[in-house]
This record gives structure tokens, sequence and C-alpha cells, in this order.
């Protein structure tokens, strides 16, 4: 006992010293390298901190809200956006389908997705991939996403491809917390102030319909879409995922999706299931239809069809 | 049981205090290896937090990751992590169901792994998120729980669970070997039985993750749940066996042959039926020569002249079938080095199994066929590194405090006499000594001198003792007597079978470590105790 203690008196403090030492040049390489961090100004502010989820949203506390955001687009982008929340209405299912017979390739569908969902300028990213396909064929092996040719190509035909909101969506499920769901009318949407960027959603998807936000998206002031939808194609914050709502800030107040608009051969056909006047039902009801992966048994809400 | 009440009951948080600042101590105190070892892993991790505040300002857009393979090298990581930390439960069952003796030490060796590869799994899912600020989403009532729905929620419940029952089971043990107290089994053997159902949850969890996604034919298996088990059972048991040599070797802790000769053993089947399923998996997909193969084909051969997995797949199935093979050879357990090499050769073939060869490919091709390749970039390589540093750090820490509460003396085992705390306290480091020159497998010509040692110290010690309680008018002197007599008898035999010709020191070591180490742990805690109340009130 006695000689331990008398061989610790003169290491003890040595010892003492270079741990003191140690732990002081340790701390000071923790903020050294946390500093990238502690000198990030974000543009989030505490009460986007603490939001509450968007089920859990007053009118009033949703008010509030689209009005920082609002403020917070002009502050970075120098851009006055209209920022509404659409809700879904009674009587509505929501449904797509497309033509495969006449589309030729264009992607105009794809360019008006980029533009009116306020997409990242520099990774030209769009909600639909449009895939040319060999004739004969529906296997997606045999098909490109990357062809860079005119437009329509002998031998081949195309298909675009989007979210099919589907009734049974394996995004939805996976979510760990609620931060995608389906709406009444079919949408399936996102809370990009909810969602913690785990990308499950994005390996759950069969139809590779979702997108993640690796960075702050970059638009150039004037090409900023400022008519906006807090579900829909709001600039997103970094981080988090994003997907096709079917312009849901369009087609809730009675108008077409952009990508339909921007067809120029009629392939698309957007509308109301549950009206029985409407040209998506007479569509499903005459022609041959057929659903992407229908063995998955997601039920979705996306149909391609041919013109015979 | 009142003779095991401590005779100065010591107030929880003194206690408390005193094993912290005996913990930090511990913790901090270490040869030029150690220090060395340390601030290697401390740098480490530091360049792993530097390299994620950076990704977390700029994006998960400095990762090799995209929309078509959006999960990299952080999950495939933390999959593997998840088997390592499940790996405990193939000691916890042997040593705590079936009483096994060779393990008992060394199974908290395996318990602290668990909490260290938990850690490195929790650190792996966080450093993954686009947005770590909102973690607390993720929170049951606080945040918005999609359970039972989604797996992810399941495998939060998993995971959290299983770090807090190995961390209640190894504080609880401590704790109670801290303060000089008996264990009571009803209070951790539930928790015991538990952690051993809850350890295969973790990986059947892990593994429904991803085989539950319909979309991803390469996952959409009912074989990768076993697969998970298995492969986990080959690499944590490989990580153990190198973890108890190098603390058998540097840090002179006695476990002994035994316990790595049992992990051997499990091993040698374990890595087998690994090998079959993986085989199993390519028969299936590749006979029907489907589509839905295409991902196993890019990861075997390349597709589309993309092929960055191929050398990685090969690799980790050439590393695998070698290390099964020399698992297999009897001889292994006597050539240290090679087991250490077969061990870190499967334990890096199942990392690159189940990480690279096992994520990776489910992306490639994409949902919509589209072959994108995947490599990680600097960045995403130095926040993995330094989360595995970071895990190494916790295993390291854990280890420097566990292992001396349950191998020498503790304040908890005090009988409130100076003298007498100190010469148990010898008689701990003794012992030790003793074990560790048996099992350095030295002549009896060597080992005799420590043995004398230790026996001189006891009877010496035990005739202090008694002076003590003669002197206070113990009633119960005879009996003690008898028990210092059973354990001086005991030397004695010990002496006479290492002598014999052809003592098998393995066992003898292992005797001696266990059985009269835990005598005189319950000695001091119920008799010594039981005369020290006996003193305290007869000043």
């Amino acid at each position: 006992m006695s000689d331990h203690d008398a061989s610790c008196s003169g290491g003890c403090t040595r010892r003492t010293v270079m741990k003191a030492a140690g732990a002081t040049l340790g701390a000071a390489a923790f903020a050294k390298a946390i500093a990238p961090l502690t000198e990030w100004k974000p543009a989030e502010s505490v009460d986007a901190f603490l939001q509450k989820h968007y089920k859990e949203l007053s009118e009033a506390e949703m008010a509030v809200i689209i009005t920082r955001l609002e403020a917070e687009a002009k502050a970075q982008h120098g851009v006055a956006v209209h920022i509404t929340d659409p809700k879904p209405e009674e009587g509505v299912q929501f449904a797509y389908a497309l033509n495969l017979s006449v589309c030729i390739g264009c992607r105009r569908c794809a360019e008006a997705c980029h533009v009116e969902n306020n997409h990242d300028r520099a990774s030209h990213n769009s909600y639909i991939r449009v895939f040319e396909m060999e004739q004969g064929s529906l296997d997606l092996a045999k098909g490109s996403a990357s062809y860079d040719h005119p437009v329509p190509q002998p031998g081949k035909y195309y298909m675009p491809v989007q979210c099919h909101h589907c009734d049974n969506a394996p995004c939805t499920k996976v979510c760990p917390v609620e931060a995608t769901w389906k709406e009444k009318d079919g949408i399936v949407v996102v809370d990009y102030n909810w969602c913690i960027g785990c990308r499950y959603c994005e390996a759950a998807c069969p139809y590779h319909a979702r997108r993640f936000n690796w960075q702050k998206p970059e638009i150039p002031a004037a090409e900023i879409t400022t008519e906006q939808g807090y579900l829909s194609n709001r600039v997103r914050p970094q981080g988090v995922m994003e997907k096709c709502t079917f312009c849901l800030h369009r087609t809730r107040s009675g108008r077409l999706p952009a990508c339909l608009e921007a067809c120029p051969t009629g392939a698309r056909v957007f509308g109301n299931l549950a009206d029985p006047a409407s040209e998506i039902r007479w569509v499903l009801e005459n022609k041959r239809v057929f659903i992407l992966k229908e063995d998955l048994g997601t039920r979705p809400r996306f149909f391609y069809f041919f013109s015979k | 049981m009142s003779t095991l009440v401590p005779a100065r009951p010591a107030s929880p948080l003194r206690s408390a205090l005193a094993l912290a600042r005996q913990a930090f101590a511990w913790a901090t105190d270490g040869g030029p290896l150690f220090y060395t070892w340390m601030t290697v892993l401390t740098a480490v991790a530091l360049v792993g937090v530097n390299a994620w505040a950076e990704q977390t300002v700029h994006g998960m857009g400095v990762t090799g990751m995209g929309d078509h393979v959006s999960w990299g090298l952080y999950i495939s990581n933390f999959t593997f992590f998840v088997g390592v930390a499940a790996a405990a439960v193939m000691m916890v069952i042997p040593a705590y169901l079936y009483h096994d003796h060779e393990l008992h030490d060394a199974v908290i060796v395996g318990e602290l792994l668990a909490i260290a590869a938990i850690t490195i799994c929790l650190l792996s899912v966080t450093v993954d998120l686009g947005r770590p600020d909102r973690f607390w989403h993720l929170m049951p009532v606080v945040g918005r729980f999609n359970w039972p729905l989604s797996m992810l929620t399941w495998d939060v419940i998993v995971l959290n669970g299983y770090l807090g029952l190995n961390v209640t089971i190894c504080g609880y043990l401590l704790w109670c070997r801290w303060n000089g107290v008996v264990p009571r089994k009803s209070f951790y053997l539930p928790f015991v039985f538990l952690s051993i159902v809850w350890a295969v949850s973790i990986h059947t969890v892990t593994a429904f993750l991803y085989c539950g996604l319909g979309g991803r034919p390469f996952w959409n298996t009912a074989l990768l749940a076993p697969r998970f088990l298995a492969s986990a059972f080959v690499a944590g048991p490989a990580f153990i066996i190198v973890a108890l040599m190098v603390l058998q070797r540097l840090g002179g802790y006695p476990f002994g042959d035994r316990p790595i000769g049992f992990l051997v053993r499990l091993v040698r089947i374990t890595a087998l039926i690994n090998l079959f399923m993986l085989a199993a998996e390519c028969f299936t997909a590749l006979y029907a020569g489907s589509t839905h193969a295409a991902s196993l084909r890019y990861l075997l051969f390349g597709e589309h002249g993309a092929h960055a997995l191929v050398p990685w797949f090969w690799s980790a199935v050439a590393l695998n079938v070698i290390a099964a093979g020399l698992f297999l050879w009897p001889g292994l357990l006597r050539h240290r080095g090679l087991l250490a090499a077969a061990c870190v050769m499967t334990f890096v073939g199942i990392w690159i199994e189940k990480g690279m060869g096992l994520i990776i490919p489910g992306f490639i091709p994409s949902t919509l066929h589209e072959v994108v390749e995947f490599t990680p970039t600097v960045t995403e390589w130095k926040i993995t590194l330094g989360v595995i540093a970071g895990g190494l750090l916790v295993y390291t820490l854990l280890l420097k405090i566990a292992l001396p509460i349950l191998s020498g003396w503790t304040p908890g085992m005090s009988v409130g006499v100076p003298e007498l705390d100190s010469q148990h306290r010898e008689l701990f480091t003794r012992l030790n000594r003793l074990v560790a020159a048996i099992r350095a497998g030295r002549g009896s010509a060597d080992v005799a001198p420590v043995l004398a040692f230790l026996d001189d110290y006891t009877r010496e010690h035990f005739a202090d003792e008694e002076r003590v309680m003669e002197r206070a008018g113990y009633p119960a002197l005879a009996e003690h007597r008898a028990q210092h007599a059973g354990f001086c008898a005991e030397l004695v035999r010990l002496r006479e079978r290492l002598a014999a010709p052809g003592a098998d020191r393995e066992e003898l070591a292992g005797h001696l470590h266990l059985h009269l180490r835990d005598w005189l742990v319950r000695h001091i805690i119920g008799a010594d105790r039981a005369y020290a109340a006996h003193l305290e009130k007869k000043p």
C-alpha cells in the first residue's frame, strides 16, 4: 500500500499533467472538427425545428407557417411566392392514364415537371423518367432512359414512368415517422418539414418515383414557379424526400397537371375516377390497359393503355 | 442474509462517485501502447466527426449515393454491426443458461462488444439521415412513430432495447461486484433470458427491413434473415476471439484457451452454414435465369459493362472460404497467429458480403432496371471509419473499467480494517499472478515460487485476520477458521496436482481462476463482512 502511494506521488502528477494536456488537446480538436456545424447559419428557424406534423397543424398554425415560408423564399431567392394548402375534395379520386401508342418520347412532360415543380436546375431533376423501349418487349431491362437522339426512333416505343400513387403504397408503409401518406383523393404526399431523410421510402418504391434532396435545390430567381402548394411544388429543403403530387396545387383547383398540358400528342389522360362521365373512366373501361409490375400488388392509380 | 450487509453501508451516491473516480482512473491509465491506440482512435473519430459536419452543412450530395443507389456505405456498415452485436448471445447462452464456467469471464467481453456494436449501428443510421436535426420525430409519443407498420420503427425498438438490456445486465453485475454484494439472480436472470431472444430479434428485424420490400427482388427472399444470423455468428465470435487474445496478451487477463476453443468450435460450423446459404441463394436465383436475378448476376459477374462490385464479392468469397477451411483444421488452436488471421479474414469477408455485397446490389439495377454504379466517396469512408473508431473507443473504455472490477478487490469488499483490506487486495493480485504463470505454460519450477508466494501470504493473512477476530471475541471464529483451513487445503491440493506428471495446466488455471477467486469474493463479502459487522459493534 505504502510503496504504491510512493510510486504514485511523482508519476501521478506528471501523468495528471499529461492527461490534462491530452484532454485539452482533444477538446480543441473536437471543437475544430465540428466547426463547419457551429459556423453554419442554416435557414431553419427555431419555429421550423419545433414545427408539428402536417396533420396536427390547425388552420391558424398553417397560416403562420406559410407566412414564414413565403418570407424565407423572399429572403433566400428574392422572389415573392404564393403558397397555398389546397385540401382534397369529397367525391374526387384522381387517376392518370398514358397512351403508349402515341407517346413519342419527346420528354416535354419531364421538362414541364422540372419547371413546374421547382426542381434543382443543375441535376436537371424531374419526377418523370421516359424510357425508350424495344418494340415487341415490355422488359424495362431492354429499355433506356438516357437516350440522346431525335425521337421517335424506328423500332422503339416510349414509356414515361412517374409516381403511381398506389392504393397499397410500399413507400407510405415503410416511413418510420408518417412523413408520407395517401390523401383522401388518392394523392401520395410528403411533409417536407417532417421527413427525416432516411430514404427508406426510396428503397421501397418499385417505380423509382421518389427523389431525395441531396443538396439544397438551386434555381435562378426568375425561373421559380411562384404559385406553390405546401405539399407539392414549393422549393424543398435540403435532406428530405420529394415526389410527384399530380400537381395538386393545380389539380385540386380544377386545372390539369403540368406534364399533361405539355404533352404534344395527347398521350396523357388525367381525371376523376369517381366521376362516371370522366375521360379517364372511359379509357379504363374501353381500352386495353396494363399496370406496371401488377404482380407486386401495389394497386397503382397510374395506368398505361394502347390506342387500339 | 444479514451477514451480507456491508460493515459500513455506504450510500449508493457515495459508492457511485467512488466508482466514477476509479473508473476514470482505470479508463485513462495505461502503457504507451494504450495511449497510442486511444490517440489513433480519437484522431480517426474526429476526422469522421469533421466529415459528418461537412456533410450536414453541404448535404448528402457529398456522398457517392444518388437516387439510384440511395443507401450506401453507412447502411452497409450498420447491417454488418447489427450482426456483431447479436453474436454476444452465443456466449450468453452457455455462460448463464448452462453455467459454463469456462465462459464466466469471457462473456462480459462479448456483452460489452454488443454495447459497442450497437453504438456503431446507431451512429451509422444517424449519419445516414438527411435531417439529423429531426431525430426527435422518430421518438415514440413526442414524434410520430409509425409502429407497427414500418419495420424501421421495429428496428428502433429492438436496437435500443438490446442496448438497454446489455447495459442493464453488465451494469448490474459490475455494480454488485463493486459494492461487494451477491447479485440477485431473480433480478438479472429475466433480463438475460430476454436478451437471448432479443439478440435474435435485432438481426431478424434488420433482415425484414430489406426482405419486406417487394420491389427489390434481390432482398425479397425468406433466406435473408437466416443468412443474416448465420453470418452474424461467424463475424461476432471471430471478433471476440481476437479481442480475448489481445486482452490476454496485452492486458494480462487470464481468460485461458477454453472460451477461445468454444468460439472456434462454434465458427467452424457457422462459417460453413453461411457459405452453404450463399450457395443456395445463388443457385435458386441463377438456375431459373429470370430477370429477377439481375442484381445477383451484376454482383457475381457484372452486367452491361458495369462490374464495380465483382472484385469485392469474389474477395469476400475467397476470404470466407479460406477462413472456413482454416477453422476446420484441428491444429488451428495451437497456432495463434494463424487463428487471428483466420478471424480477421472472415470478419472482413463478412463485412463485404453483408455490406457492399448485400445492400448495394439491391439497388443495381434500379427498380426500373437502370444500371448506375456506386463508389463511396472519401467523405463516406471518413465518416464510416470515424463511426467504427468511435465504437472501438467505447469498447476499449468499457473493458478498461469492467475487467479490473471483475478480477480484483473492490472498495465494496472492505471489512473496515485498512490492514486487512490491503491484504485482501494483495491476495487477488497474487492469485491472478499465479493463474497467469500457470497459463504461460512454464515449467513447474517456475510456477512453484509463485504458488509459494500466494501460499505464504494467504497463511499470514489468515493468521492476522483470526487474531483480530480472537481479540474481539468473535463468536463465529471456529466456523471462519474452518473456511480458512478449507482454502489452505485447496492450495495444497493444487500444489500436488501441479507437480503430478501430465497435469492439465489449462484446467488447473481455470479452476484457480474461477473457483478460488470466486471463493475469495464470496468469503470476503460473506464471512469477512460478518466479523467486520461484529468489530463495528465492539470498537
